[in-house]
């Protein structure tokens, strides 16, 4: 059976566009075009995720999933033609799991309706208690005996390199290491200028463990001082 | 109706409090008294306790002066009757119903003649003995005078004359005793009270019995008396109520025996006594008795001394009594009072507000006036004692006018009353002190300090206006404190002193009202003053806020007024500037989030025709030009927004301690990629320690992001781009030199948005990339500096260093 997605915007070419990708991608997607009509539809049918629009007639975005929150545990994720970083964590706040700037990358748009799908149905029980000898942050979780990241439940393949920086950098969450201490800790010697050794193996784990490598949610550079993986807040 | 019952209750508490204070100051009052005139011995207080009169020892000690006086006249000895009647040196107060007794002054002047066993005084006055008429001649007398303040002169009274002397006056001075006895016997006789009778070899010499019967060696007395005592020419026999007494106890006089009389073994009475006889029988009831005499010398009084001596016992215990009385009283008020306590308390709010509206100045002289003049007996005692102890000349000068206030210097009555004055004084100022916080400042001299204090003012012009007055008040201190004193040298040598003092009073207070009013027409000026200047740098540090408050001063309300004019203007002109950037930031945000929707659609279904695999070659031409420049739209305006809200001033910062080589190194290697593909190198030279400063590295980043961006498209190709840091004392600074592609046109500001070298707009780039480094650096707290010459173009970028010691943040 296939999942069903609401996707919410007053816009309705964007809403086709979601909706054509997201039919690629294997949903069922139910539209509708501004806030009320998604309640009524939340109301009345099954529906695994929502994509909703925060600048809406009637009944505006942030509002309906205050109302979508007062009942339902799905996942949400927010659209929006603003991108500060003040109406991310306004959006996150009000209850929403994921928050999406427009113009977005459609294939980017895709990962994480997938990525929220993965942790809502299969992923809920890991989230929910620490298992044994795992670290989890976010979509991301790490296995300390098999020594293998999973994202969104998913084993990311990794070279043995990268398996040290992100076990280094996993069971530090939020502490920031500078590249001389990685270089010391994961290569065990002494380098120079490592920072160019390391930076390249940064990019290549975000590539694989990022939605959007380019704008990173987890991996990050600490600019001037070093790297670090963010330590995400959980929803409530 | 609450407050009413308030009202009432705390007069209730204070009036209780009052009460037991007047009752307790009365209660001391009338103890002192008893103290004050008897003294603390032992004798007044067995004294005191006694209920029969005829057992105190005053009667005692009056009895056996009166066996000394007789005896002394019975031997035509010298007599002093200031020891037994004539007693003019005492008086009535009438005020206090007491008669003074100066008893004691007279015992330490006694002489005991163990020659002769008569106790003499050394102050001897003869004069005052005789009376005129007595049948001295004139020259006799003059003698006499001589002898008498010869022998006053000298301790020892007559005895310290020679032998030739006594022999040369013995004649006079036989004569002498005889007329002062006689004179004494006339005193005396009409006194009552007190019988005598004085023999000598059998013959009666004086007695005041008119025919009633008294026998001394029988032990008869006449009706009414029943105290009898008996000098047998040896020993002395006393009866009471008749009943012999044991006068001479084991034979030995010692300190402590009542009767002082001769008949001791070692207190024998002398020869020439042995044929007197005198008997001695007192009243049972005394009668007061007074003669008028009035003499050469004067005025005399003589009373009866037994009748005041009890008299006086009598009085002191009624004293007594009184005042035990007055102190349980006051006791008991004093105890309700403490348990009203809670009650005086809305009663001392109330005082509080009262005194409150009085000057402090006043309050000080009227709470410790009273007090010091209380104190000045003591004071004055003080003083005379430290004069005296420094230089007895001193003394002579100035402390006899302070022994002046030592002794005796309030009666009871004014004592009792300033004590009270000064008490209730004092309690009011001290609840004053209490209630009212800093009750000082109501007062003339904190409102002379106030119109010298430039407190209210904040700038130095009008400070010094106002610091200027207190040359003026010190100069009229000073004036005021030599005036006053030359008053008071003029009191002693001038009769017109009283209104010199006047004078200088008045003098002074006009210029004190002179000065106040000056003082505070030149306040109110140097405040309009302060007002107007502040205005100034108030507009001059940018701000336009208007207080509303106007200089008083005609003239300086105008000149505010046109400042106020010119700041309107300004005002309006920054108010618009404001307006106007602030609508351009608007525009841009709503504009960029209105383009935002279309261009999402745009790439979304450009993203869908790129999938699309049946097209012709040129159709996915079409949508490869479409798809970048949808995305290239989409940076522009990112940048756009960026760059507004940076000069805008609205881009939030997150600043925190970062080393900058390492930033530099992190961007570096974050755009390796971009560089290795382009067609210039980059030299950097960054050095290895860490060159730490404050700035939002997220911020920064995108600035050298942008500037190595910049380099790499706008080089010559093949030319080297360098980049290096390094610390200029304070100032860390990054550099980034390139050479220019194509001839740099000079009179370009390549910071200004969307400028560029070229005119054409043809490359990639959304013409805001310097902007955005310029403004973010800025925005960061650093500076951004740009240069060209020839063809090299060089940014400088510069922060200040944090000092070693803030180094924490890194691991």
């Amino acid at each position: 059976m296939k999942d069903v997605i609401l996707v919410v915007d007053d816009d309705r070419e964007i809403v086709k566009a979601i909706s054509i990708l997201l039919e690629n991608e294997g949903y069922e997607v139910l539209k509708a075009y501004d806030g009320m009509e998604a309640l009524d539809l939340i109301a009345r049918k099954t529906i695994r995720l929502v994509l909703i629009d925060v600048m809406m007639p009637r009944l505006d975005g942030l509002s309906a999933v205050m109302r979508i929150r007062e009942k339902q545990n799905i996942p949400i994720i927010v659209l929006s033609a603003k991108s500060e970083d003040t109406d991310k964590v306004l959006g996150l706040s009000m209850g929403a799991d994921d928050y999406v700037a427009k113009p977005y990358h459609p294939q980017e748009l895709a990962a994480r309706v997938k990525s929220q799908l993965r942790r809502y149905t299969s992923l809920g029980d890991i989230n929910a208690g620490s298992m044994g000898n795992r670290v989890t942050n976010g979509r991301l979780s790490f296995h300390m005996e098999e020594k293998m990241l999973y994202a969104d439940g998913e084993p990311v393949k990794l070279t043995a390199t990268e398996t040290k920086i992100v076990e280094l950098l996993m069971r530090n969450l939020g502490r920031v290491f500078p590249a001389e201490e990685i270089y010391r800790r994961v290569w065990e010697e002494d380098c120079f200028s490592p920072e160019n050794t390391v930076m390249v193996h940064i990019r290549r784990i975000r590539e694989k463990i990022e939605l959007n490598p380019k704008e990173p949610e987890y991996l990050k550079v600490v600019w001037g001082i070093g790297y670090k993986i963010e330590k995400m807040e959980k929803r409530s | 109706m609450d407050t009413k019952l308030k009202k009432w209750k705390s007069v209730v508490s204070l009036a209780v409090l009052a009460a037991g204070i007047i009752l307790l100051l009365a209660g001391i009052g009338k103890l002192n008294n008893v103290v004050r005139y008897y003294g603390l011995n032992k004798e007044n207080w067995s004294d005191l306790r006694q209920e029969d009169f005829q057992e105190t020892n005053k009667f005692s000690r009056y009895l056996t002066r009166c066996l000394e006086a007789y005896l002394s006249m019975a031997s035509e000895g010298p007599v002093n009757m200031y020891r037994i009647g004539n007693l003019n040196h005492n008086y009535w107060d009438y005020d206090y119903n007491y008669y003074y007794d100066y008893d004691y002054d007279y015992d330490y002047d006694y002489n005991y003649n163990y020659e002769t066993g008569v106790v003499s005084d050394s102050s001897w006055d003869y004069e005052n003995n005789i009376n005129s008429g007595s049948g001295f001649t004139d020259e006799e007398l003059e003698e006499l005078e001589e002898l008498g303040e010869y022998a006053g002169e000298y301790s020892g009274g007559l005895n310290g004359l020679s032998e030739a002397e006594k022999e040369k006056y013995k004649e006079q001075i036989k004569k002498a005793n005889k007329e002062s006895a006689e004179h004494l016997h006339n005193q005396m006789k009409d006194d009552k009270n007190l019988l005598y009778k004085i023999t000598a070899d059998g013959k009666e010499m004086y007695t005041n019995t008119e025919g009633q019967k008294l026998d001394g060696a029988a032990g008869v007395l006449p009706e009414g008396y029943n105290f009898l005592l008996y000098f047998d020419g040896a020993k002395v026999k006393i009866i009471k109520d008749g009943k012999d007494i044991d006068v001479y106890g084991n034979g030995f006089y010692y300190d402590t025996n009542r009767w002082y009389v001769p008949g001791y073994e070692n207190f024998k009475a002398g020869e020439e006594y042995k044929n007197i006889t005198v008997t001695i029988a007192v009243s049972k009831e005394l009668k007061p008795y007074s003669r008028a005499g009035y003499g050469r010398s004067g005025y005399e009084d003589v009373t009866s001394e037994l009748y005041w001596q009890k008299n006086n016992i009598n009085v002191q215990k009624e004293e007594l009594r009184k005042g035990a009385v007055l102190l349980a009283i006051s006791a008991a008020f004093l105890l309700a009072g403490f348990f009203l306590r809670k009650w005086k308390r809305e009663g001392d709010r109330l005082l509080g507000v009262m005194t409150g509206r009085i000057w402090f100045e006043v309050k000080v002289l009227a709470a410790f006036i009273p007090v010091i003049w209380f104190a000045l007996p003591w004071i004055g005692n003080i003083i005379s004692r430290i004069l005296l102890m420094i230089n007895y000349d001193y003394y002579e000068e100035w402390g006899e006018s302070w022994e002046y206030y030592n002794s005796g210097y309030f009666s009871d009555k004014e004592g009792l009353i300033l004590a009270l004055l000064s008490i209730l004084l004092m309690y009011l100022f001290i609840n004053d002190m209490i209630r009212n916080k800093k009750t000082w400042r109501h007062g003339i001299c904190n409102k002379i300090y106030q119109l010298v204090s430039a407190k209210e003012t904040s700038l130095p012009a009008a400070q010094r206006l106002i610091h200027r007055g207190i040359w003026l008040v010190g100069g009229t201190l000073l004036l005021g404190i030599v005036m006053i004193t030359a008053a008071i040298f003029a009191v002693n040598e001038y009769q017109t002193a009283g209104i010199m003092i006047l004078i200088v009073l008045l003098v002074l207070v006009g210029l004190t009202a002179i000065q106040v009013i000056f003082l505070k027409k030149s306040k109110e000026t140097a405040m309009d003053l302060d007002l107007l200047t502040g205005r100034i740098t108030q507009i001059h540090n940018g701000g336009y806020e208007s207080t509303g408050e106007k200089p008083a001063d005609e003239g300086l309300a105008r000149v505010a007024a046109e400042l106020e004019d010119i700041r309107r203007g300004m005002e309006k002109a920054i108010d618009e500037t404001v307006k106007s950037e602030r609508m351009k930031v608007e525009l841009v945000t709503n504009v960029s989030h209105d383009i935002k929707t279309p261009l999402t659609s745009i790439i979304s279904y450009v993203e869908f025709l790129k999938q699309e695999e049946d097209l012709p070659e040129h159709v996915k031409d079409y949508i490869r030009i479409l798809d970048e420049k949808s995305k290239r739209l989409n940076n522009m305006i990112q940048d756009v927004f960026a760059v507004s809200k940076a000069a805008s001033g609205q881009l939030p910062v997150k600043l925190e301690v970062l080393d900058f080589g390492k930033l530099l190194n992190q961007t570096l290697a974050d755009m390796e990629e971009v560089i290795s593909n382009s067609k210039v190198m980059i030299k950097a030279d960054i050095p290895e320690h860490p060159i730490m400063i404050t700035a939002d590295g997220q911020r920064l980043y995108r600035v050298f992001q942008n500037l190595i961006q910049n380099a790499l498209k706008y080089s010559l190709e093949g030319s080297r781009v360098f980049l290096t840091l390094q610390r200029d004392g304070a100032m860390a600074e990054a550099s980034i030199k390139n050479i220019s592609r194509m001839e740099i046109k000079g009179n370009v500001d390549f910071t200004e948005r969307f400028a560029r070298g070229d005119e054409s707009r043809s490359d990639g780039g959304s013409g805001l990339g310097l902007s955005i480094a310029r403004s973010f650096t800025e925005a960061c707290g650093g500076s951004f500096r740009l240069e060209t010459n020839a063809d090299l173009f060089v940014v400088v970028i510069s922060f200040c260093v944090e000092e070693e010691g803030k180094l924490l943040i890194s691991v």
